[in-house]
């Protein structure tokens, strides 16, 4: 959208009448976008079945006739998914902090600071986002044993920050360039030393690029498979997509296990989809660096 | 200066070296020593020599390829679409880049459910309209099972590369095609001549990058398939895990480790080979 589009002629522009082509164009992408997130709205609408008749041969009853969320309740009572919740957003929010704490010193420094090993950490990121994470699972692993911090929480999030770092660092860097020097160098210039200046100047301007650095960083330990599958081997510390998948292959699919395998992935789905819903436009420029720079 | 950046980029450092640089250090160290050998060997590697070596390449190269190819034919009409003036338009870029936050643990519940031979939707609409004589089970159909991980591959990897491209044609400037258009170019000479050779770089990229990472996609071919039936949904990183945790020989797991990153290298190298030289030929 340009910027220079005001309300008025935004407004203008809606009250139009729309032509044959904005018309036609609109509907194929409604449809178009309406197949695209078809997976996800059928695992939604699933969930509210009735648990008692979930599983139907025929076409007619595929769609709830009645609300229910009876499996959210069989999923809650018959399976330990709050605590794998819970494990979850420990994970996840220790992640979250330990990612930002690490990467946002970083993205200022490469951004406003000149020092010689600038070019060399900026390539160290860039490098270290391109190893694929399959590749590391082994010696994560045989290294984590050899630690005693497998199937613990520390080891998990030390792993999840780590991963994040790169793409965090690229949004708050774009960030950081963003924002005028001017306020810093007004600090400098009364005489505060640089930590001041990051505490009471930088810090709480940081707030908007931390929130989608933070939602990056959450969103990819919340939604991790293969780290947590690799690490964690103890029902009590399953994360809730190892949990849900320890609990689905354990045994045969019945009535029960598919409902709740509906309630539990809606569940498990929403805190992802609602935070991303918020700061995805912040997102943008860290998927553009990844793309551009790996 | 020099010293207040080195200190606020070392934890980063620090914690990247020991979590991606050390680990990959040791993996490449550890595919040269053989379970109970002694010396440094390549018998690690004489897998690739093996018999499964080409069907498991196959397979994660279909999987791999296909689910990108699907990508890129998806978002380039999609980005074109959504970077019309139409109604609701920001609210629709944001719906097709969803599939992004939704755990792998979901999408492979989605599409074990749409899947289902006899309580899945996919079965039920086949059957109800004739397409279909009797149930099947796509994901433990030989032929079937590799297409539908293929797809959920394909449904992940949708919304980055989508957008990339639809940045990129943001990025195109709007006179560049009023000039086409005062030349007397149709829409379509527009998209051919104007739209496509700026897209290029971009479609480039993000398909290498998707490839490369779809290849080495664990979670959702082992979630949906476990890499069967039969083997053939078998991809190198489920080879790598069955031998780290089925077979416990963390030698040939490593091996294959290092075999996935160097075709991700591989092909890195390849595509921006090529583009550079597209690109000179433009200029």
């Amino acid at each position: 959208m340009a910027a220079a589009e005001t309300h008025a002629t935004q407004a203008a522009r809606w009250l139009r009448f729309p032509s044959v082509r904005t018309i036609v164009l609109t509907a194929v992408a409604f449809a178009a976008v309406f197949v695209i997130i078809f997976p996800f709205l059928w695992i939604v609408l699933s969930s509210f079945r009735d648990p008692g008749h979930f599983l139907t041969l025929h076409l007619r009853d595929a769609v709830p006739h009645n609300f229910s969320i009876g499996t959210y309740r069989l999923a809650l009572g018959r399976t330990d998914l709050l605590r794998w919740i819970g494990n979850s957003l420990i994970v996840a929010l220790s992640t979250t902090g330990l990612a930002l704490a690490v990467a946002a010193p970083a993205a200022f420094a490469l951004v406003r600071l000149r020092f010689r090993a600038r070019g060399f950490a900026s390539l160290y990121l860039v490098v270290a986002y391109a190893v694929p994470s399959i590749t590391l699972a082994v010696p994560l692993f045989v290294v984590l044993v050899k630690l005693h911090l497998n199937d613990t929480f520390i080891g998990l999030i030390i792993v999840h920050a780590s991963f994040t770092i790169p793409f965090s660092t690229w949004v708050l860097s774009d960030f950081y360039r963003s924002l005028p020097a001017d306020l810093e160098e007004a600090g400098y210039v009364d005489g505060a030393s640089l930590v001041r200046v990051l505490r009471h100047i930088v810090l709480p301007l940081s707030i908007p690029g931390l929130l989608a650095a933070g939602a990056y960083a959450f969103i990819l330990s919340w939604n991790d498979f293969l780290f947590a599958l690799v690490i964690m081997n103890s029902n009590e510390h399953f994360t809730a997509p190892v949990g849900i998948h320890a609990y689905f292959t354990g045994q045969n699919a019945t009535q029960e296990v598919w409902a709740s395998l509906m309630a539990a992935s809606t569940l498990v789905t929403l805190p992802s989809v609602i935070l991303f819903g918020f700061f995805q436009r912040y997102m943008v420029s860290g998927f553009l660096a990844g793309a551009v720079k790996g | 200066m020099q010293i207040a950046g080195l200190v606020l980029v070392t934890p980063a450092i620090v914690l990247l070296s020991m979590v991606v640089a050390g680990p990959f250090v040791y993996v490449v160290w550890q595919s040269f020593f053989e379970k109970d050998g002694k010396g440094a060997t390549l018998a690690n590697y004489d897998w690739f020599m093996g018999p499964d070596f080409w069907p498991t390449l196959s397979h994660g190269l279909v999987i791999g390829g296909l689910s990108t190819l699907i990508e890129v034919v998806v978002a380039v009409p999609l980005a074109l679409l959504l970077n019309e003036r139409i109604p609701a338009r920001g609210l629709l870029r944001g719906l097709v880049t969803l599939p992004w936050a939704v755990p792998t643990i979901a999408v492979a519940t989605a599409f074990l459910w749409l899947a289902d031979p006899f309580y899945g939707l996919f079965d039920q609409i086949g059957l109800e309209t004739g397409v279909l004589k009797q149930p099947i089970s796509v994901l433990g159909d030989p032929h079937y099972a590799i297409w539908a991980v293929t797809v959920a591959t394909a449904w992940k990897g949708l919304p980055l590369v989508f957008i990339v491209i639809l940045s990129s044609l943001q990025a195109l400037q709007a006179q560049y095609l009023e000039a086409a258009k005062v030349d007397g170019a149709w829409r379509l000479a527009q998209f051919r001549y104007v739209v496509l050779p700026h897209l290029g770089s971009a479609i480039a990229l993000s398909a290498v990058l998707s490839g490369i990472y779809n290849f080495a996609l664990f979670d959702i071919a082992y979630l949906l398939t476990g890499g069967g039936p039969a083997g053939l949904t078998t991809t190198w990183p489920l080879v790598l895990y069955n031998q780290e945790f089925a077979a416990f020989d963390s030698g040939r797991a490593s091996a294959v480790g290092v075999a996935i990153f160097l075709a991700g290298v591989l092909a890195l190298v390849v595509v921006l080979g090529l583009d550079a030289l597209r690109r000179r030929r433009y200029t």
